[in-house]
Formats: structure tokens, sequence, C-alpha cells
């Protein structure tokens, strides 16, 4: 919760600063995400490299724990792909924003790459959301629908920031797959975002 | 795609080493210096500005959406998640009960009855 909020913090101080004008233009003219991407992929990879869990999440994983990231992602292009119905956008940028599924930094700024600072916009909000949602209704979902279901409404971000919230309602048995679930569409985010980016 | 695999190689290289766990740290600052540096491209583009309610709503519709249709797919398998699909290796230590709060929802109670080493846990905790 804190987290997220630091973040949006931190964008909506840059969206101020430059609407008063305080940044140079130099920044304004020359992208300054691009290069900040850069460093991200790469300290993302080291710290995933650098994580001895890593192999062992490799090494124990069952075909059937797979079952359910395949269910979120299948599921949130489902439901993007109808929505995009009635919107302006088209079906494969609605579905490059769902595969965000949370992880909203990278997704934004590579739908910002691809597609404009519009649509990338739209993906961090609605990624933020994601993440914001699943914190507030993890409890109700839990009791409700069952812990998958809170597990994949987290999407990518069950294995930081929604994990605690997670652990706490659904229970510590489910941490295990909630951290596989996460990692699987980590991985997958950036493939599906640049793949209906580029459709 | 291509720095990622080259951080993951630089990552097993230094992993054990005091930089590698310097280096994941930076991940968090780094995260906040690109979303300033998105809200500045955001903020320097006047016809964005204009059109923020909009994107806005736009942003609302499709989280809902991703998320009904996720949960949707769920429900559908979720009777081969009866037991927490978990190895046995990750749940001997028993260490592994320590970290979580008091278990609070009735449904943890009825899942305990199910999955033994659920119950296990609970009488750990």
């Amino acid at each position: 919760m804190k987290g997220s909020l630091v973040i949006l913090f931190f964008f909506g101080a840059g969206v101020l600063l430059a609407r008063m004008g305080f940044i140079p233009d130099y920044f304004i003219e020359h992208d300054m995400t691009l290069y900040m991407l850069w460093l991200l992929m790469i300290l993302v990879g080291i710290s995933m490299g650098s994580d001895r869990r890593l192999g062992e999440m490799l090494r124990s994983l069952r075909p059937r724990v797979l079952l359910l990231p395949l269910a979120t992602t299948v599921g949130t292009f489902a439901g993007t792909a109808l929505v995009s119905l009635f919107l302006v956008y088209s079906a494969a940028e609605c579905m490059a924003v769902g595969a965000g599924f949370a992880y909203y930094s990278l997704s934004s700024i590579f739908i910002t790459q691809y597609k404009g600072p519009e649509l990338g916009t739209i993906a961090l909000i609605s990624n933020i959301l994601r993440e914001l949602f699943t914190l507030l209704f993890t409890p109700l979902l839990v009791r409700y629908m069952g812990p998958i279901a809170a597990i994949s409404c987290g999407g990518a971000s069950t294995v930081d920031t929604t994990l605690p919230v997670i652990t706490r309602y659904a229970g510590n048995q489910w941490v295990f797959i909630s951290i596989v679930h996460a990692l699987v569409l980590d991985f997958s985010v950036p493939f599906w975002v640049t793949f209906f980016c580029s459709i | 795609m291509g720095l990622m695999f080259l951080g993951i190689a630089v990552g097993l290289l230094l992993r054990g080493r005091p930089l590698a766990a310097k280096l994941a740290r930076c991940v968090t600052p780094a995260i906040m210096l690109l979303l300033f540096a998105l809200g500045i491209s955001v903020g320097g583009n006047t016809t964005l500005m204009a059109n923020l309610p909009k994107l806005g709503g736009a942003a609302v519709v499709l989280t809902v959406s991703a998320i009904a249709g996720s949960i949707a797919c769920v429900l559908c398998i979720r009777r081969f998640f009866r037991q927490p699909p978990e190895p046995d290796a990750l749940t001997t230590p028993p260490d592994t009960g320590g970290q979580t709060g008091a278990p609070s929802s009735s449904s943890r109670v009825s899942r305990a009855s199910r999955a033994s080493h659920a119950s296990q846990e609970d009488s750990q905790a």
C-alpha cells in the first residue's frame, strides 16, 4: 500500500513539475524514460539472477501450478478484449494494457515507447488500480471466491507488494503458488506487451 | 528484453556477493526515477493533460474488466486447487509459520480439515 502510494507520488510530482514549467526543456524534448527503462531492466534481471529462490522455484514447479497464471492470462485478455468493444482503443491496445498484470512500471514504459504517452498513461493508471484493488479486496475475495481468485486478481504483483496481504488472509500454504504465479507473469509481461503493441 | 537476460546472467555471476544485494535494492529507487520521468513526459504533453479524466475512465474500465476476466477463468479451474499445491520441501521447515499474523478468515479453518499440512501449520501458529 505504502509502496504504491510513494510511486504514485513520484508520478504526480513529475506531472506537476513539468506542468508548472520547472523541468528544463531538454528533459521534455529528450525522453528520459527509455534510458530509465534500460537501467530498470538490468537491475530487475540482476535481482532475479542473484535470488536463491529462483532455482528452487523452478525445480519444484508442478504442471498444475502453471494452470493459475495461465487462467489469469486468458481471463485478463478475454476481459480486456471484450471491453475494447466499448472503448475507442483497439482490442490489441486494450490487451496490451491488460498484459501489464499490475506490473505498472515496466508495462507503462513499454507501451509509452510503442504507442505513445496516451495509452502509456492509461496502462499506468489501470495497472496501479489493479494492485490497489487487490490490496483492498483480497480479504473479500478470499472469503467468497477462494484464495486463488485473490492471487489471480493480484497478477504479477503477488510476489512483492500484494504478497503480505495474501499471506495474511489466505494463509501461508498459498505463498508458494502466489510466488510462482507472479514470477511466470513477470516474465511474460515484456513478451505480451511488445506482442500486442506490434500487432 | 535482452537487457533483462543480461541482467539475469550478471546476477547469477554475482550471486552470494554483497554487491548483488546492493544492486537488487536499487530497483525501488530506479522505479521511482522511472515513474518520475514518465510523469515529466506526461505533464509536459499538454494535449494529454487535457484528456486526463477520459484516460482515467478508460483505465478504470480496463482494470475492472481484466480482473473480472481473471476471476471468471479462475473459478473454472478452481476444482484443481482444493488443496494448496505446495511441494513438501517448502512446507516442512518449522519456521515457515512464523511470519503471518493470526489466521482470521473462516475459510482457512474449513480448509484446514481438508489439507493435512495446513492443520500442521495451524497448530504451530
